[in-house]
């Protein structure tokens, strides 16, 4: 494409000395000659912008693989093969971070918390281990999804993050994500002899986030506000 | 009296030419008209904010049609302004009667209405440069416009600037029969608004405005407006005819 805008630009700049050489033959050249040449000119020049440098997605035609995730009964999937002690392995995919946090020597009770109101509700799967490890190691299974007017979006959705202080791993959820979804539309008198588009009119979005903890046996947990502990 | 005959092609031919060169100003017009339209467009790009307990969701709307819908009306005051007094008095530095006077017009304003909505078409990637350049909005979802549509969108706008051109030369000729028209025309389209209301039915506008925008097919849609243009044409024709030369 780098090579076919400095082609297309000198083709564009030849044409408009074209142009101004026969209108500077036929007509008297006015300021509006001049007005009505560069309006023009730069309408010409938008079109190869446009095609070079902006991506129209159409409506998404693999919708099967997408739809897939954004069932409901994928969230109780990955719930029952923690609950279960299922392979883990289908949901590698949706690690999204994996961190070590070092235990202190001598301590017995750690405390999660979830920092802020806002975000998400907060499940954290524990599994304790029976050997001590001296850590706690974290990993946090993130996927969301949007869907709008029959467009499935890449919604970039952050991970919440951890935050390891004086025995105490604070979970801050993500926050509300502003997201700008830019749609072009066909011009009327198209789309009134066109045939009309089957275009799925909802919104959807969902988003979901597992953390998941495996802490040496001894340790007790203490459980903040606003964050659901399950034991596995 | 003039000793040399001129055919009435060749007439119409050097006043088209002449009305080309000479009303070169109608596009300053149109220029104007779309880039005010450019304004309206980008304003009302925000159509929807949708907020659940995950995302905030602002969804932008690009369209041209404020454009072509402001293109349209240029055509009809362009068909207007044609019989005005300033206009009309430049047929007069040539050999003229009111037929090549009137298809020299009907030129002129079909070129001009051909010049519009080719513009009016091209001007959605300007819009589209904005959205890429000021809203930064590198994609983009929607069908794109394809060569076909290009030129669908460019016949069928032109149809409808030259349907607006043609009712803006029929109110010109009114006009220029009896300056009553100027009052009796805006009266008698707000009083029918006002008389539909009252009868709580559907405004005569409206149903004008269905038998043009909601007819679905092409070849149809072809029928009726060329068969509009060509009675606007004809009426203007008559009325024009049948009064005194330069007036």
């Amino acid at each position: 494409m780098s090579f076919t805008l400095p082609f297309l630009l000198i083709g564009f700049l030849v044409a408009v000395w074209a142009v101004i050489f026969i209108i500077k033959k036929y007509f008297p050249a006015k300021a509006t000659h001049w007005l009505v040449m560069i309006y023009v000119s730069i309408l010409l020049l938008s079109v190869a912008i446009v095609m070079i440098g902006m991506e129209i997605k159409q409506p998404f035609k693999d919708g099967d693989t997408v739809r897939k995730v954004s069932e409901p009964g994928f969230q109780e999937e990955i719930y029952q093969a923690f609950k279960e002690g299922k392979d883990l392995e289908p949901f590698e995919k949706y690690v999204a971070m994996e961190k070590v946090f070092p235990l202190e020597p001598g301590v017995s009770v750690v405390k999660i918390e979830k920092t802020g109101k806002e975000g998400l509700p907060l499940t954290v799967f524990i599994k304790r281990n029976k050997e001590n490890s001296g850590q706690i190691a974290a990993k946090v299974y993130s996927h969301a999804f949007q869907e709008v007017f029959g467009y499935q979006m890449t919604a970039a959705f952050p991970p919440p993050k951890l935050k390891w202080s004086k025995n105490q791993l604070s979970i801050s959820a993500p926050k509300v994500q502003e997201v700008n979804l830019y749609f072009v539309n066909k011009e009327f008198p198209v789309h009134q002899f066109r045939e009309k588009e089957k275009r799925d009119t909802g919104y959807t979005s969902w988003a979901w986030f597992v953390i998941y903890l495996q802490i040496p046996e001894h340790i007790q947990i203490e459980e903040g506000d606003n964050v659901f502990v399950e034991y596995l | 009296m003039s000793l040399a005959e001129i055919s009435l092609g060749a007439a119409v031919k050097r006043q088209f030419l002449f009305k080309m060169k000479a009303n070169i100003d109608v596009y300053s017009s149109l220029m104007i008209m779309q880039l005010l339209a450019f304004a309206i467009s980008y304003g009302d790009r925000i159509r929807y904010a949708v907020r659940d307990e995950i995302f905030l969701s602002k969804v932008y709307y690009y369209s041209v049609d404020p454009v072509i819908g402001i293109t349209i009306f240029w055509g009809l005051v362009t068909g207007i302004t044609v019989l005005t007094k300033g206009y009309t008095d430049t047929d007069f530095t040539f050999v003229t009667n009111r037929l090549s006077s009137t298809l020299s017009n009907i030129l002129f304003l079909a070129a001009v209405g051909l010049a519009g909505a080719i513009m009016a078409m091209l001007s959605k990637n300007v819009i589209l440069l904005v959205a890429l350049f000021v809203d930064k909005a590198d994609v983009l979802y929607g069908s794109p416009m394809t060569a076909g549509d290009f030129f669908l969108g460019t016949a069928v706008v032109f149809l409808y600037v030259s349907l607006a051109c043609a009712i803006g030369y029929f109110i010109g000729a009114l006009v220029k029969l009896n300056k009553i028209f100027v009052f009796l025309i805006p009266a008698l389209l707000i009083g029918s608004l006002m008389f539909d209301a009252a009868q709580d039915q559907w405004p005569l506008l409206f149903k004008v405005y269905e038998f043009y925008f909601h007819e679905f097919s092409l070849a149809i849609f072809v029928v009726k407006v060329l068969a509009s243009i060509i009675l606007c044409y004809l009426a203007s024709f008559l009325i024009l005819n049948r009064m005194e030369i330069r007036s």
